[in-house]
Parts: C-alpha cells; structure tokens; sequence
C-alpha cells in the first residue's frame, strides 16, 4: 500500500442508514416531484421524501456488482429510497463520495454477495467490503484525473461506434454508386439457365455420421455470404447427390422464412470439400452465360432490389414465403458480362477492407474498455498519482 | 376482488395434466363459469318469481343444478358431507351432465333460447378435467365468485379479458381470438354506432368488437328502454370455431349482455346474394380471418371468386350493410396492393365510399407477421376521394409492449376533417390507375431515406473521429 493510505471496512468509515429506507409497492405509489430510488437507478418519481442531503446508493438485490458495472450511484436532495439499494453517508472527513462511487463499481465485489437463486449484498457483508483510502486531497486529485480520462474514453467510444456504422454505410455507398439499377431491365426469369428447389428432408432424416452435406436456410448470410454454420448431413441416392449437388456459381435463394429473413440469398463461391445438397426452403438458380452470379448477388444486396422483394412476400402467420412465381418477375439492370465481372472485383476489394476495418474498430472498442478497467485499478494501487 | 381467485383457478389449471395450452385453460374456464352464472341467474329468477308469487320452472332439472353437483356448501352456508370429488366427479360430469346438457340443443324451441345456448356450448366442449380432485378445487374457488353486482360483472369480465389475451398471445393461432383493443376502441370512434342502431361482427371471434360496443354505447345515464335495446336488439355476431364461440357468449354475458345474438354458423357458407334489407344493419366491425382455409365450395356464394377468406368476408360485409351503414374492417395490407383483389377494389369503390384507410405497423397483431389496414366505408356512396393515415407509434411493438389507446389519438382527432399531416394524406378516386387498381399505402410526405453520402465523404467523417480519438489517448497518456 502505498505512504499515507489506509484500507478499511467500508461500516468504519460510513454510515448505513438502511433502517430510513420503505419501499412502495406499483399499486399505491403516486406521481409527485421527488425521485424513488431502486437498487438499479431512478424508478420513479413519488410526492414524498425519505432523505435530503447527498448520498451513496449501491443495489441490495436485482443489481450487478461485478467490475465495471454501475452498482452504486450519488443521489442528492429530497430522495425516496426503496428497501432493494442500502443507503451509505461516507465519513467525508475522511472518504469522498466520488471515491468510494469509483471503488466499488470497478471492483468485483462477487465475494460479497449471498444467495442462490436470488443474488443479495446484504448490509453486514457490505460493510465488511475494504476500501483503500489514500489522504482525502489525494483523492481529489485522482477523481479529477479520472473523470477526466473516463470523458475521454466516453468520446472515444462514441467515435469508434460511429466509425463502426460508417464503415457499413461506406460500403452500401460504394455499392450504390457500383450496381447501377436504372439502365435497361431484365426479368430474372429472362437470365436463368435453370432453377431447382432443394431436396426434402425431415429432423429425423439428418444427422451427424450420413454420408452427405445438406445446406439449410441457416447458412446464407444476411450479407450474401455462405455461413460457417455446421451443416448436417443426410441420406441420398446417385441421382439425387448428381441433381442437388452444389457447384460455384449457384445462386442460392432463401423461399421460405420469418418475415424479416425471407429473401437473403447468396453465391457459392469456394467449392465445397465434397458433394454437398440443399434443402427445400433454398432455390438454386443458375444462370445463363452472360451473367455473373457474384453480379447477380450484389445486386440482390441494392434497395431496388430489397423493395421488390419486399412486395412479394405473402403468408399470413409467422411463415412467409417468396415464391417463384413472384421472383421470376423481379427486374434487374444487367449490364454487359465484362463490366459485371470488374464490378464484383472492385467490390469484392472494397468489401474486403470495409471487413478489416470494422474488426479494428471492435477491437478499438475492447480496448477503450480495458483501458477503464486499468485505469481504474492504477488508481486504487495508488500508480495514478 | 376476485383476482386471487382467478390466480388461483390458473395454478389449478396449470397443474391439470389433462390441459396442455392458454387455449386449454381459457376453454375450460369457461363452462364452468357459465354455469355458476347460469345458476346465479336462475336463481335471481326464482326470488323474482317468489316475491311476485308466480311460478318458476328453472331451466336445468334438480340434479343439474349448480348447488347439486357443484358446491360444497349448503343453502345455509354449512359445508356438505355427501360432496361429489375425484372419479365420482368426473364420471358424473362426463357420464351425465355433459351428455344432458347436450341434448338441450334438440329439444330446444329455437336458437335465441337459453337451452340452446346451452346446448350448443356443451356439444362443442368436452370436459378436459382428468383429476376429479383439481376439477373439485376450481368448481370451490368458482362457487366463490358472485355475477349480481355491477362491480362484481366489471372485474370478471376484466380478468376474462385478461385471460382471453393471453390466448391472443399463445403462439401463432393467437390472432384468431383477440384484436389489441385501443384498435377496436378507435374504430368504434370512428363508425360511432349510436343506439337505435345495430352493430355486426361476422367473425366475431371473442366478440371483443362487439363487448367494446356496447361498453362505449353503455352511457351512465341510460334509460330503461335505451337498456333494453342495448341488451337485446343490438349486438349480433357469427362465428364458425366451437371455441371462439364459447368465449365470444361468455364473454359478453361477463360484461353483461345476459342474452348474446351469436349464432354458432360458418358466415362463408351464407350466398352473399341471398341477403335481404331485413338482414342488414347499420353498423359492421370485424376482423375476419386471412388466408386460405376454407373449403373451396363456399366460393360459390360470392360473385368475386377467392381462396382468401379476408376477401370473400369484405363482399359479405358489403351486402350486410344498409344504405349509409358504416363499416370498419380489418385486412391485410396486400388487399390494396393485390392484383388479384383489383376486381374487388373496384367494386368497393364503386358500392361504398372507402372514406379512411388506416395503415398499422406490422406486430400490431402478436403472432402474425402480416401487416395490415383498416378499411373505412359507408355504404349508398361511390367513393370520391380516400383518406390514409400511416400508424406510427415510433417504438417496436411486442407482447409486453402492445398498441395503447393515446397512440390512436392523433388518427381519430385527425380522421374527423380528413387532415394532411406527415402521417396523413387524401387520394383521389381518378388518380388510381384504372387498370391496376393499385392504392396502396404510400406516404407522399415521408421523407426521402437520407441518401447515401458520397464514399469520400463517409471517409473524411471516419478519419477526423480517429483524428480525434488519438488525441484524447495522447491525452489519457499524459495524464499517467
């Protein structure tokens, strides 16, 4: 412990005044000006006060008391508080209240709490929790110093969030400007080759030592991607593997879904290690000679798009479809086979890295994290000053 | 008053092997409610019928009665000893009293009788009770509960509701039984039937349309005759499944409507040419079911051929209206879209005046991904002009956060001068294209999507942010 600073039970150095606190139950509380106080925060507001002056909250039960989470608060003025957060008047002659907020919400105080199906920090084990308590102008100066940081931090996380969404707008503008939709249309049915529904197989027909691969509606993306979700495997004749059996280039589209996710779709683009089939909410579309799949793909990814599909979806319970019928119909602006092709590479690249930069800004963002955690135990070892 | 006693009867339920859903427990809940209130009534009659020195003959015979088989106590408030309890009960309920009560379906003079009620009911449940024990447990927390007072009926008829909400939510069959209320209270602000006036519901389902009609047309200060109109010449409903039908009669008996006009019938199977001015009425409100269910020989009583069952409903209801009778009725939202229905929408057009239409978000109806929108019509007039109003609530609906009453403010207020506002707007019946017949829901104030910024723009933002935040870790850096 560094000069100068003790570490006591937070009952030496505070006062409990939980013996103050009454709750009041939905029913019978009454709207009014003051605050009521719960173990996470403001409840409510009641036409009655318990307490007037400023105080420490920290939550009794339904609350988190684990590193990094908000388990007290200051209140101060007229105040109601209820019987599930203890009520604590720190000795300020000797601890602030700013301090003692900031220690225990970095700590973890999982020693501290009792009780199985329903966790509690009852009051004799609250006031046994030890506080390192450096000289009171010392505290001062480290709250100033991590107030300040935690600014800061705050603002950098919003700015990594921010950049974060940005990246994925980048991307759809990119898109936008790439995938021309106005230009001469063609129909989807005018540019298949062929379709095929996927082969039917119930539960019990799938499991995890038959001989082939079976794709389910869970493995296309929401981005036009294939999915690393596992896929199971099920029985098949000769003829079924050579029919359903997957190839690049298959476009494969999801029929039958939730509302939300009816419609994605996406392009076998690495061959599968062995032949591998699919299921009867996917249609396959291959597509004639002078038309990408990729192309194809991202154009399903354009508003234009998304809004024609949108008015084919029908079904009135929590199954809805998109049948062929209705996708035959669906319009797309083709551009000739060489500009489709440098198109998809150019997007392929820039998708690529919009990728990249999203996982930096995700990490960027568990380390702001880490980086409040470790202030925050710098400042309780005494290293911040 | 009486929630502790439902709470009860559902722990009961739910500990009654013999009851698997919200379904099971909404069902069973309700035959034996309705005879404790059958009971109740027969015996207020029989103390009218004592005070005026007339005779009774009460409707079930001695040994079906309420206080025979069912309660533990006798007249003197003293507890039985010969109380019938566990196989004894539920042989007696499934040998005789079902198979009795059943037979009053043929016997009975006409449908609008008690007895028929009565035997429709118990010919299209059976007693899902295994345990005689637990049946014995409800039938002593059901012979607790009273129907004579106002107070009384009001509460019941609340924790029914409450019941008859969670089948709403009991997974995907939910909509057919429950309409969110606040959107039945704003159509009925809407159509405002007044009395004197009838009021329809071809699909009434829990008759939720029809309760909320007669809550909003019950005014304190009614009189007598007002009263007896409400109560008997008022409300008319149909429905087609056995346990909507249940729920839709005692439902209305809890909130009060002792004798209920619904008739137990497959409205679809009624050849809309058939209908006459006798069998109109002045008011219709419904929710008729989507889809495809039906069979398909019940198209053949409707000019306009469909398999969608919410089409071949909206030419009933054009038919069941009177020269300026006022509709509202709910659909899905492809009706105005629809290629199919064009031929439908023209014929609206043409019959009634499509005065409002309402567009609701999805998740409005919990289960059901359909989107849908209310039509508003009157019929006598074409229509001139249609109103739209896009229901916004601006947060995600869900079954603990379901549609409230003052998220419908704004339309109502609205719908009376037809107002533009950023939700709403007017069309004009000839700029529909003729051919398409295309109206649906395209709010010409909406703004446009923000459109997307230009690549080097998104760019510039994302560096001066980075820009930004290495300052403030040169910051954070120092200060250690």
């Amino acid at each position: 412990m560094k000069a100068g600073w003790e570490v006591r039970p937070l009952g030496e150095v505070c006062d409990v005044l939980d013996r103050l606190r009454k709750p009041i139950t939905k029913k019978d509380r009454v709207r009014g000006p003051y605050p009521y106080y719960g173990a996470t925060g403001e409840l409510d507001r009641v036409e009655d006060y318990l307490f007037d002056e400023p105080l420490v909250l920290i939550g009794e039960d339904g609350a988190k008391w684990g590193a990094g989470d908000h388990s007290a608060f200051a209140v101060s003025g007229k105040v109601w508080v209820n019987n599930h957060a203890h009520v604590i008047r720190p000795d300020r002659t000797a601890l602030s209240d700013e301090w003692l907020i900031y220690y225990l919400n970095c700590s973890d105080l999982s020693e501290f709490i009792t009780g199985m199906t329903v966790p509690k920090l009852n009051q004799a084990r609250m006031r046994d929790i030890l506080i390192p308590i450096p000289p009171l102008e010392e505290q001062k100066q480290i709250v100033a110093v991590l107030d300040t940081a935690f600014e800061g931090l705050t603002r950098a996380k919003e700015n990594a969030e921010a950049n974060l969404q940005n990246a994925r707008e980048l991307f759809k503008s990119v898109h936008a400007s790439k995938v021309a939709v106005d230009g001469p249309r063609v129909s989807f049915d005018e540019i298949v080759s062929e379709t095929q529904l996927g082969l039917v197989r119930s539960k019990k027909e799938q499991a995890s030592n038959l001989p082939i691969p079976y794709l389910r509606m869970n493995s296309i993306g929401n981005e036009g991607e294939i999915t690393n979700a596992e896929l199971v495997r099920v029985n098949c004749s000769d003829d079924e593997v050579s029919r359903y059996a997957l190839n690049t280039g298959d476009f494969l589209f999801n029929t039958r879904n939730s509302f939300e996710l009816v419609g994605k779709a996406c392009v076998v683009r690495q061959p599968f290690l062995e032949p591998t089939v699919f299921n009867n909410n996917i249609l396959r579309a291959r597509f004639l000679p002078h038309v990408s799949a990729d192309y194809v793909n991202y154009y399903f990814m354009s508003d234009d798009m998304q809004f024609q599909i949108e008015k084919l979806k029908s079904g009135t319970t929590s199954v809805v479809a998109v049948y062929y019928k209705g996708l035959k119909d669906v319009k797309l602006a083709l551009p000739d086979l060489e500009t489709q092709q440098s198109v998809v590479v150019e997007l392929d690249a820039v998708r690529r890295e919009v990728e990249s930069i999203e996982k930096k800004y995700r990490t960027k963002l568990t380390h702001i994290s880490d980086l409040r955690q470790s202030l925050l135990q710098k400042a309780f070892a005494g290293e911040l000053t | 008053m009486f929630e502790n006693a439902f709470n009860s009867i559902d722990r009961e339920l739910r500990n009654e092997e013999g009851l698997a859903s919200e379904l099971d427990y909404a069902e069973q809940t309700s035959w034996i409610l309705f005879l404790k209130y059958l009971d109740d009534i027969e015996q207020e009659r029989q103390d009218e019928a004592e005070l005026e020195g007339t005779d009774y003959a009460p409707t079930l015979p001695a040994d079906m009665r309420w206080k025979t088989w069912a309660s533990a106590k006798n007249d003197d408030g003293t507890d039985r000893k010969d109380v019938l309890t566990g196989e004894d009960l539920i042989t007696f309920v499934n040998t005789t009293l079902f198979p009795t009560l059943k037979k009053y379906r043929e016997d009975a003079t006409s449908p609008d009788t008690i007895e028929y009620k009565i035997g429709e009911i118990f010919s299209e449940i059976t007693n899902k009770f295994r345990s005689g024990y637990s049946l014995r447990d409800v039938l002593e927390i059901v012979d607790g509960l009273e129907f004579n007072t106002q107070e009384a009926k009001h509460e019941l008829s609340d924790l029914y509701e409450s019941r008859i909400k969670r089948m709403g939510n009991a997974g995907r069959n939910g909509g057919e039984y429950y309409t969110p209320r606040p959107l039945i209270r704003a159509m009925l602000k809407v159509t405002d039937p007044k009395i004197g006036e009838t009021v329809y519901d071809g699909a009434c389902g829990s008759a939720g349309f029809l309760v909320e009609a007669y809550t909003q047309m019950l005014t304190p200060d009614i009189s007598a005759t007002d009263f007896n109109t409400l109560q008997t010449k008022t409300f008319y409903g149909q429905e087609k499944k056995s346990l909507a039908y249940i729920i839709a009669i005692m439902n209305m008996i809890l909130h009060g409507i002792t004798a209920p006009n619904i008739l137990h019938t497959n409205t679809l199977n009624e050849n809309v040419m058939d209908i006459q001015e006798k069998d109109r009425h002045d008011v219709i409100l419904a929710n008729p079911p989507f889809g495809s269910g039906e069979r398909a020989e019940v198209q053949q009583n409707f000019p306009i051929k469909s398999g969608e069952m919410g089409y071949l409903f909206i030419q009933h209801f054009i038919r069941k209206l009177k020269a300026g009778g006022r509709a509202a009725v709910v659909i899905k939202n492809t009706f105005l879209s629809n290629g199919d229905a064009a031929a439908l929408r023209r014929e609206l057009l043409e019959t009634c005046d499509l005065h409002t239409v309402l567009d609701c978000p999805a998740k409005v109806f919990q289960g059901a991904g359909v989107k849908t929108v209310v039509l508003f019509f009157e019929k006598g007039r074409k229509t001139h002009k249609t109103w739209y109003y896009a229901l916004d609530p601006e947060r995600s609906l869900g079954k603990s956060s379901p549609l409230r009453d003052d998220e419908l403010a704004e339309f109502v207020e609205l719908q009376k001068t037809k107002a533009d506002s950023p939700k709403s707007w007017t069309i004009a019946r000839e700029d529909i294209d003729a051919e398409t017949m295309d109206m649906s829901v395209k709010n010409p104030f909406a703004p446009e999507e923000a459109p997307l910024r230009e690549p080097a723009e998104i760019i510039e933002d994302m560096l001066t942010r980075d820009a930004e935040t290495a300052e403030i870790l040169a910051q954070i850096r120092g200060m250690l």
